[in-house]
């Protein structure tokens, strides 16, 4: 049988738990490592699942029950999530075909200067060395976060991968590979990222970023790459006239992750240009 | 500024955003049916202050530096659809499933699980593009969308290649039609009407336009079809008798989901809308799957929003019929249809029934929603002296004829 994975690991000598630094800042006291131990969600789970049904039936088919349910893979999965929630790392994948050759996408990616320009919230990219670049990250707040990376492979047309280097407080890897679409008409292409995110700075940025999880950013951020790919431009809205806007409206664009951005103010003089409101 | 609030405001020029934008200044506009779902908040993510319209023609005033085709002075039609040519839809000539022209696919893609092309003016899921009932309007993808005029036939007769003339013909292409061919449209809107006209051109023998308003059932009739007042009638018997028991060879739905139902099913439908338990009321939609013959074809150009329920899906599959249906893929029919207009073959612009200035759009969408004064279509000029041209409300017609008509309408 053919097991289809649509997960692509990334490569283990680009994942972050090689990258230096990750053991220090993932590293558990006992009592965490404890808590967050399979067994021990096991027997949580099993003890939820007696309270909740005792009245109903009998207790030890119920326990066999509870055990069943924590050996589960579903119950193992959520163990790890948990685990990996505590410690800040964040996996995310995003996936687009782009209606161009791989080679051609592959040289854009790599020209990551211009990553600014479809990627959200980076303000800035210098290609520091021969591999290295140092990246400067807008935050809410007018703060900013800088980090150095450096590309861990390149193989011309099919992938590329990457990681921060030096102390960063937020560690991340990534890759990007290319491959031509079944259709033989586009290239599929895939991007991996992990981040292992701290409270903190980070928090805060989040909190400011609403309408965007790191795996929006990751899917927004690739599907801008494909449309400047395609087309040249980003479709935007963004500075557009509309009529007057009321605050729920605002919040609601905050939360749905709506692009275009307030305000803008009626021209003084010249034609009054009038447009219907609703 | 919410569910059938309409205001005229002074608002910004718009500007070039992107290298690929031109700015337009619009000479004709319209109202159109779709614009109705907004209005009675059908359609999901409007916001006060966004400006509506899909269906505006004019000038350029500016393009963008990317913009090749296009240059200030040209005479413009722009499609309802905004694509970007250069997807692998784009390129299939599927252009409303366009995947670059949507700022907010994401939010599109959370709702309903895809993001297909951006059309102006007409809620953020679709892009949250300012729409064209304004004097000016911008124009992304100014080389892919926007049709050239070089002729001087007057702006009523190719306005409505920006969307209804393109939709009906849409509709009738979908609906498979052979020569000699039985057609039943539901709805005598400018879209119904448009299909009518349309299967003919694809062959039909006999079309027949369902509908309840003798003023658009009349225009219907102008184009050639036969008509089934569906108050007086009832429509699936009718038809069955009018099609030799068969049931016609395809049906076009030109209402969507604010169809008007009768007797107890309507009232179901309605007021599962109301509680917002389910967003469309399919009654046309579903008799159009009821009467089309054992292997026709159902062709949908009507606009639905959410979820339908009672949908007769068992007769659907028992009979194997076809359905087709979606936003007009605009861009590919632009061409052949403005030949169609140059040529002579049709003039689109005998379905207008009121023209107006900015001040009025607010009534006029009440009046065109509610079929009053035998609204049909209508078309707004935008520079009107004063904002009004006093067309909405008939000459010696006594006040209060009408329900709602604000006091400004006088
Ligand atoms: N697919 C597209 O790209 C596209 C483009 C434009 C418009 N549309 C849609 O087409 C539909 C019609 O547009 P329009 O401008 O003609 O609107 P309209 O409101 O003027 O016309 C609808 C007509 O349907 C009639 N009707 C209502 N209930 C009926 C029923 N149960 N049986 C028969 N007729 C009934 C009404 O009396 C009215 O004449 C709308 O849903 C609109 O959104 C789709
Ligand atoms: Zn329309
Ligand atoms: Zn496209």
């Amino acid at each position: 049988m053919i097991q289809t994975d649509v997960k692509t690991p990334l490569d283990p000598r680009t994942r972050l738990s090689a990258a230096p630094g990750f053991e220090r800042a993932t590293a558990q006291s006992p009592t965490q490592k404890a808590v967050q131990s399979p067994l021990v969600y096991a027997a949580l789970v099993s003890a939820v699942y007696l309270f909740r049904k005792q009245i109903f039936s009998p207790g030890g088919l119920l326990f066999a029950a509870g055990v069943y349910v924590a050996r589960s893979a579903k119950t193992q999965k959520l163990a790890g999530t948990l685990q990996q929630a505590s410690r800040g790392l964040v996996q995310e994948q995003a996936t687009f075909t782009i209606a161009k050759p791989a080679d051609e996408l592959y040289a854009k990616w790599l020209d990551i200067a211009t990553a600014p320009s479809y990627q959200e919230s980076i303000h800035s990219v210098t290609v520091t060395g021969e591999d290295t670049s140092h990246w400067v990250m807008d935050l809410p707040g007018g703060q900013t976060l800088e980090w150095d990376a450096e590309w861990t492979a390149k193989e011309p047309g099919k992938r590329l991968a990457w990681r921060s280097i030096g102390d960063t407080p937020v560690p991340s890897a990534g890759q990007v590979s290319f491959e031509p679409a079944v259709s033989g008409r586009g290239t599929v292409v895939r991007v991996n990222q992990e981040f292992l995110l701290p409270g903190g700075k980070l928090a805060a940025a989040l909190g400011g970023l609403v309408s965007r999880t790191p795996g929006g950013f990751v899917k927004e951020n690739l599907r801008h790459f494909k449309q400047l790919a395609e087309t040249g431009e980003i479709p935007t809205t963004r500075g557009q006239s509309h009529g007057t806007r009321s605050a729920g409206a605002r919040v609601q664009q905050a939360f749905t992750g709506d692009r275009e951005q307030q305000p803008t103010v009626p021209q003084t003089g010249g034609i009054a240009h009038e447009g219907v409101a609703q | 500024m919410g569910k059938e609030k309409l205001e005229v405001q002074d608002v910004a020029d718009p500007k070039i955003l992107n290298p690929g934008d031109a700015i337009i200044k619009i000479t004709r506009t319209a109202i159109c049916g779709s614009d109705l779902h907004l209005y009675d908040g059908y359609i999901p993510t409007m916001q006060p202050g966004d400006i509506l319209g899909h269906e505006f023609m004019g000038i350029v005033e500016e393009v963008g530096p990317a913009v090749k085709k296009l240059k200030r002075g040209d005479r413009v039609v722009v499609p309802f659809t905004i694509a970007c040519g250069s997807c692998a839809f784009c390129s299939d000539q599927l252009y409303s499933a366009c995947d670059n022209t949507n700022p907010n696919a994401a939010l599109a893609e959370k709702m309903y699980g895809y993001s297909g092309a951006s059309l102006y003016g007409y809620s953020h899921i679709y892009g949250g593009y300012a729409g064209g009932q304004a004097q000016y309007a911008r124009v992304p993808f100014a080389d892919v969308g926007p049709l050239k005029i070089e002729n001087d036939i007057p702006d009523e007769k190719l306005l409505f290649l920006t969307d209804i003339f393109p939709t009906g013909y849409m509709g009738a292409e979908n609906a498979n039609i052979k020569e000699g061919d039985t057609v039943a449209v539901w709805g005598a809107g400018p879209v119904g009407i448009f299909a009518a006209a349309s299967a003919f051109m694809f062959g039909a023998k006999r079309v027949i336009s369902i509908d309840r308003f003798p003023e658009r059932l009349a225009l219907a009739a102008k184009v050639g079809a036969e008509t089934l007042d569906y108050s007086k009638f009832d429509t699936l018997s009718t038809l069955r008798e009018l099609t030799g028991g068969n049931g016609p060879d395809a049906t076009i739905d030109a209402v969507g989901l604010e169809a008007h139902g009768s007797g107890l099913g309507g009232v179901y439908d309605k007021t599962q809308q109301v509680l917002k338990l389910s967003f469309d009321r399919p009654t046309a939609l579903r008799e159009a799957i009821m009467a089309v013959r054992k292997g026709g074809t159902v062709s949908v150009p009507g606009v639905y929003g959410g979820l339908l329920d009672k949908f007769p899906f068992g007769a659907a599959f028992g009979k194997g019929i076809t359905m087709k249906m979606g936003q007009t893929h605009m861009q590919r029919y632009l061409q052949p249809l403005l030949k169609r207009i140059e040529d002579g073959q049709l003039d689109p612009s005998f379905i207008i029934s009121h023209r107006i200035g900015m001040e009025e759009i607010p009534d006029a969408f009440r009046v065109f929603r509610d079929k009053e004064f035998g609204c049909t279509k209508v078309v707004i000029d935008p520079w009107a002296e004063g904002g009004r041209t006093g067309d909405l409300v008939p000459k010696g017609s006594p006040q209060g004829t009408t329900k709602n008509l604000s006091p400004l309408a006088s």
